[in-house]
């Protein structure tokens, strides 16, 4: 799921700072999930506000949907679009422009830093799994995603940073091509990766998936 | 033409390279200095590619420097800081300016460096990257098959680690770059001449040594400090206690440093299948003509045109 | 409606038991006297003489031992005082009750609560019943039973005594004046041994014997005493025996010990005072010969079991013999005391009968419960029947359906083992008593009730039964935060997708309510408010200078230290904590237990993980990071956080 973190307070807090009516919307699906924009946050990071900000201070509304990211679930915030001059956005930046796209009369801020995409490893604890690269490989990799968990993103690893399983970046990185080699020779099928692989043929760009057999243009 | 270093190691003669480290400023009568000192005493010299990923002259330009100060460089590039385009044309530029050495490496990671903001490239590998070269070195083409005007003409050099664990990964790693088209190994320096020993048999078992040629890193160290650090904090780098130890004693730690070299390099060059010593002394460049004189290694091999 | 905890299903008269022992848990000992006070009109008796179903029931038992909720009744009763303010009467009908027992006086109290007015009539010159009357001495000082009559009175309950119900003053008399009956007349009558040598002077009956003692007598027993008999009633005239003559006392029980009716306990204590106890022993004939008495006894085996599931018993042939004794007490059984006059009410084999359900009598508005219903039984059984036939007359005047006023109790099922497994043991809190040697020397009480620290100690072992966080399901994100959290591993997630917890498994921790990222988990005894709420009380009256201390760690001084006593720093969430920051605070000081400590395993490290959390943004909000002072150490008395507290209050000023 898609992992974020909420933006330092002094950040928030300038953004702000000089609205009249500021209205929260707190996300409910991933980034509620690693303790983000869920309601247990949302009141935190009001109350934080509200005991921070100087006189004269906004007023403050909460609202939970349950996906900021689609349009139809979002419809619950038109409510308070009188009172609100900001709409503070905890969710994905997925979430914060779909608002931005239909409240375009307000401003929506952004109170999340979008991390990763990951998985909880343990209680309080993500991981970066996965860079939605567009080529999946890891069928050959098994099931170790080297783009994403290795610090270089390398295809054909490990690199000479790699000693005793750990990453010439930091000693709490693990290497991941050190993990996906000992998996393989577990399962035996180091011939996985014992060719070079060939330079990426994914071509970065502005990406969207159409079904055509799904898609209908609304016109 | 052949390199020079080729030429020497085709000869089977004992190769000698060192480290020329680029200055950190845009001042070229640093690298013609230092090319002046190691000129004699060693075959060719590394020109690191903004080392441990830190700022300085760029590799190709100091390479110039060099071939005009007669000094053949071994030009350095690594994946962190091109894309595909531009690794291919400073490559085709790099031949145009008539080096004929290159050590294709994947590079050190933006984090560990100096601007550890700065994004990473690594669309390629090192792997990758040595397919790369000889493709256009054997087939005039590029990496999207479109043809060149003229190959580049390079001896293709790669990084070894004989230090790092496991062993089997990087020893996969090794015989991988040899499919795709080393023609020579660099190693990370040698202190552990134990584990040195074992890597080099394990290499020869896998007939590694028949099919590149093998030139150990060596380096002197010139301060207890820096034998700390790298046993702590440089991947890839053992130092035994031994050494430590001996440096703690050592009254003349930079005279120690030097003769912990020499021994290295007496052992080594008894070792089968090493074909040569790569002297790393950034910063200590006056270091290595002593080194190489004392190593029995001086004169260096000539030839003619 | 829920399950119950099961020490409040298994109460007869359904006493909140974990409400009250908790509240003594957090130091809170007059709200546990007011739990009491909900359905019990006489709890420092019942804290000395219950025959404790609750902890038979209770699921401690299966982690270690069964909380001790009895001694801890009593504890409350007698060391808490509030006052009982009088209900007013909200409906004009009014109620007599015959006798004032555990049965009549805890009718009255039901009915006197729900608005009517009642009164008592009582044939004995004092109130109590039994109470006064059979239970011994050394297990119920008669001050304790005088202190609660009177407080029952101004509680609003008239009580005549020397009142008998007779052939000048009868039932149908009453209901002139009074719209319902209910007669708690007891069971106080002896049942005879229909056998040779029942009439000699030296053989008393049981019930008799324990009165006359109770009211001073000291007959002169010799120095052989044999008593027949496996009741109460014979136990407890066999331990009063031992104590009058100092003599050899022997107790004969026609069956085995285990189909003795008396309460386990008092067997053993009887036994370990030096009464003897024999059993498959039946008296055939008692004789005096030269002036010394001789029970002849025969010999019993058991058999098949009988309708009541006791097994049948049987003479053995041949296995007569003889026990010599200087005097005999009877107490093999009690019925109705046919004194009173019945009228039209029907009475079968010595007992009233009533309608089960409604405790009313063959006679409409005449109702009866206790020992004269039922026969011998416990006081709390007494004490059921009287609130049963109270709401029964309740619901006949006002016309309610009474099943809706007596719920069915289901009692919650027994803790999972891998959540038993989880619960840290910690032994029951022994009774402090007087010494075996002491305890046949006189009548007095033997029990001396717990210090406030034992009773605190032993009250933090109730498992808080069904205080269960609760999931609500439409706000759970299915997100495995409480799986995770629960130092029990009680949560799992359902095929919805949602998380549910087991309320019979849930050790109300409280983690999981403060870490649940949509704030789906509730308490409903702990609302998240109640931290602030507390806080800014304490902030307004100390000015700025608010302490938090952990129940479980100042246990010794819980009931005593100022500030805020909360069971668990770690059911503290993190807002609730930063919103205690608000206006008007100075210093909030925090101390709880070390983390290994924990009575909940990882509250104390989840406190202290929350507030280093807490105090990484307090610059960001322009807080002095300095505001929360937070401490883990062991401080069973709450000197140190005393001292911390003068500190800072000293500081701030």
């Amino acid at each position: 799921m898609i992992v974020a973190e909420i933006k330092p307070l002094e950040e928030i807090k300038e953004m702000v700072k000089d609205k009249k009516g500021v209205l929260l919307v707190g996300c409910n699906t991933c980034t509620a999930v690693c303790f983000s924009s869920g309601k247990r946050e949302l009141e935190l990071l009001q109350t934080q506000l509200d005991l921070s900000l100087e006189n004269p201070k906004p007023a403050f509304w909460q609202v939970i949907v349950r996906r900021a990211c689609e349009p139809e679930m979002v419809t619950e915030i038109s409510d308070y679009t009188r009172e609100v001059e900001a709409i503070l956005c905890l969710s994905c930046g997925i979430g914060v422009q779909t608002l931005s796209d239909i409240f375009p009369k307000k401003q929506v801020f952004p109170a999340l830093n979008t991390s990763f995409l990951g998985r909880p490893e343990k209680l309080g604890f993500w991981q970066e799994v996965c860079v939605a690269c567009g080529d999946c490989i890891l069928h050959l990799t098994g099931g170790i995603c080297p783009l994403s968990r290795c610090a270089k993103g390398l295809l054909n690893g490990p690199c000479g940073g790699s000693h005793e399983g750990k990453c010439e970046v930091s000693p709490d990185i693990p290497c991941a091509w050190e993990e996906i080699f000992t998996r393989l020779k577990e399962k035996n099928q180091l011939n996985m990766i014992r060719k070079t692989k060939e330079p990426r043929k994914v071509i970065r760009k502005p990406r969207y998936l159409l079904r055509e057999d799904i898609f209908e243009d609304e016109k | 033409m052949k390199s020079n270093l080729e030429r020497v190691l085709r000869e089977k003669k004992f190769a000698v390279t060192a480290e020329l480290g680029p200055p950190r400023g845009a001042d070229p009568d640093n690298v013609r200095e230092k090319a002046r000192i190691l000129k004699p005493y060693v075959d060719a010299a590394n020109v690191t590619d903004n080392q441990s990923a830190v700022v300085y002259m760029c590799s190709l330009a100091a390479s110039v420097l060099m071939i005009e100060e007669g000094l053949e460089p071994v030009f350095q590039i690594t994946c962190r800081d091109r894309n595909r385009l531009a690794l291919q044309s400073d490559l085709l530029g790099a031949s145009a300016l008539g080096i004929r050495n290159v050590l294709l490496l994947t590079g050190d990671h933006p984090s560990i460096g100096d601007h550890p903001e700065a994004k990473g490239v690594f669309d390629l590998d090192s792997q990758q990257l040595i397919q790369l070269t000889k493709k256009m070195r054997e087939e005039g083409k590029l990496l999207n098959d479109r043809e060149l005007t003229k190959s580049p003409d390079f001896f293709i050099g790669a990084a070894a680690s004989p230090f790092n664990e496991p062993l089997e990964a990087h020893m996969m790693q090794m015989e991988k770059k040899v499919e795709s088209g080393v023609d020579f190994f660099q190693t990370q320096i040698v202190y552990d001449l134990e584990k040195f020993k074992k890597w080099v048999s394990e290499v020869h078992e896998r007939r590694i040594d028949e099919k590149a040629f093998i030139i150990a890193g060596v380096a002197p160290i010139k301060s207890l400090g820096m034998a700390n650090y790298m046993k702590n904090y440089v991947p890839g780098v053992s130092v035994p206690d031994a050494v430590i130890k001996r440096l703690e004693k050592a009254s003349d730690k930079k005279k120690e440093g030097i003769k912990i070299c020499l021994e290295v390099i007496d052992e080594v060059k008894k070792i089968k299948g090493i074909s040569g010593i790569h002297i790393m002394a950034i910063g200590w460049e006056e270091a290595v003509p002593e080194i190489v004189e004392s190593a029995g290694l001086f004169p260096r091999p000539a030839f003619k045109e | 409606m829920g399950k119950l905890p099961p020490c409040m299903a298994a109460c007869p008269i359904r006493t909140d038991a974990r409400r009250y022992v908790q509240a003594i848990a957090l130091g809170n000992f007059e709200e546990s006297l007011r739990v009491l006070y909900e359905v019990n009109p006489i709890p420092a008796v019942c804290g000395r003489i219950c025959s404790r179903p609750c902890e038979d029931a209770c699921r401690r038992g299966t982690v270690d031992e069964p909380v001790a909720i009895c001694h801890l009744k009593r504890f409350v009763a007698d060391n808490a005082d509030i006052a009982l303010e009088m209900p007013p009467i909200k409906y004009p009908e009014k109620i007599a009750v015959i006798g004032s027992g555990p049965a009549g006086l805890t009718c009255a109290y039901e009915l006197r609560k729900l608005g009517y007015a009642v009164k008592i009539f009582e044939g004995e010159p004092f109130a109590g019943g039994m109470l006064r009357m059979g239970i011994p001495l050394y297990r119920l000082p008669r001050s304790v039973l005088d202190k609660e009559i009177e407080k029952l009175k101004t509680f609003g309950i008239e009580i005549e005594t020397g009142k008998e119900v007779d052939s000048r003053f009868t039932i149908a008399d009453l209901l002139e004046e009074y719209q319902a009956v209910f007669l708690a007349v007891g069971a106080a009558k002896n049942v005879t041994l229909n056998i040779e040598g029942v009439n000699l002077p030296e053989v008393y009956q049981g019930v008799d014997f324990l009165k006359r003692v109770n009211q001073g007598e000291r007959p002169d027993l010799g120095n052989k005493v044999v008593v027949v008999g496996g009741g109460n009633t014979a136990i407890d005239s066999a331990r009063m025996a031992k104590r009058i003559a100092m003599s050899e006392v022997v107790l004969i029980y026609r069956r085995s010990k285990d189909e003795m009716p008396a309460d386990p306990k008092e067997i053993e204590e009887a036994e370990a005072e030096g009464v003897k106890v024999m059993t498959l022993i039946s008296p055939i004939k008692i004789t005096k010969e030269k002036g010394e008495l001789k029970i002849e006894c025969v010999e019993m085996e058991l058999g098949a079991p009988d309708e009541s599931g006791r097994p049948r018993v049987s003479p053995v042939e041949n296995s007569n013999f003889k026990i010599p004794a200087t005097s005999v007490i009877l107490a093999i059984g009690q019925v109705l005391e046919m004194r009173f006059s019945r009228g039209k009410v029907e009475i079968k084999k010595g007992l009233i009968q009533v309608d089960p359900a409604t405790m009313m009598t063959n006679w409409i508005g005449v109702f009866a419960g206790g020992d004269g219903v039922t026969g011998p039984s416990t006081v709390v059984e007494a004490m059921a029947q009287g609130r049963k036939a109270g709401i029964s007359i309740h619901s006949f005047l006002r016309g309610i359906d009474l099943s809706s006023l007596l719920p069915p109790a289901e009692p919650a099922p027994q803790i999972a083992f891998h959540v038993r497994e989880k619960i840290t043991r910690s032994p029951r809190i022994k009774m402090p008593s007087i010494p075996l040697k002491e305890r046949i020397k006189s009548f007095d009480e033997i029990e001396k009730g717990y210090s406030i620290k034992e009773a605190i100690k032993e009250a933090q072992r109730c498992l808080n039964c069904m205080a269960a966080a609760e999931v609500n399901p439409q706000l759970c994100l299915g997100c495995l935060t409480c799986i995770r959290t629960c130092p029990y591993k009680v949560p799992s997630l359902l095929d919805s997708g949602i998380a549910y917890i087991s309320p019979e498994n849930c050790q109300a921790c409280g983690l999981c309510v403060t870490e649940c990222p949509a704030k789906a988990i509730s308490f409903s005894f702990l609302p998240e408010e109640h931290f602030v709420r507390e806080v800014r009380k304490q902030a307004r009256n100390n000015g700025g200078i608010v302490g938090v201390f952990c129940v479980y760690n100042s246990y010794a001084a819980a009931h005593s230290l100022p500030g805020i006593g909360y069971p668990c720093l770690g059911k503290i969430s993190l807002n609730s904590l930063l919103q205690s920051f608000g206006p008007g605070i100075k210093k909030i000081l925090m101390v709880g237990c070390p983390e290994e400590n924990c009575h909940f395993h990882s509250g104390s490290r989840r406190a202290h993980k929350r507030i280093n959390y807490l105090k990484n943004f307090l610059p960001e909000m322009g807080m002095n990071e300095n505001i929360i002072q937070f401490h883990q150490i062991e401080d069973p008395e709450g000197s140190f956080y005393l001292e911390r507290l003068k500190e800072i209050t000293d500081d701030s000023r």
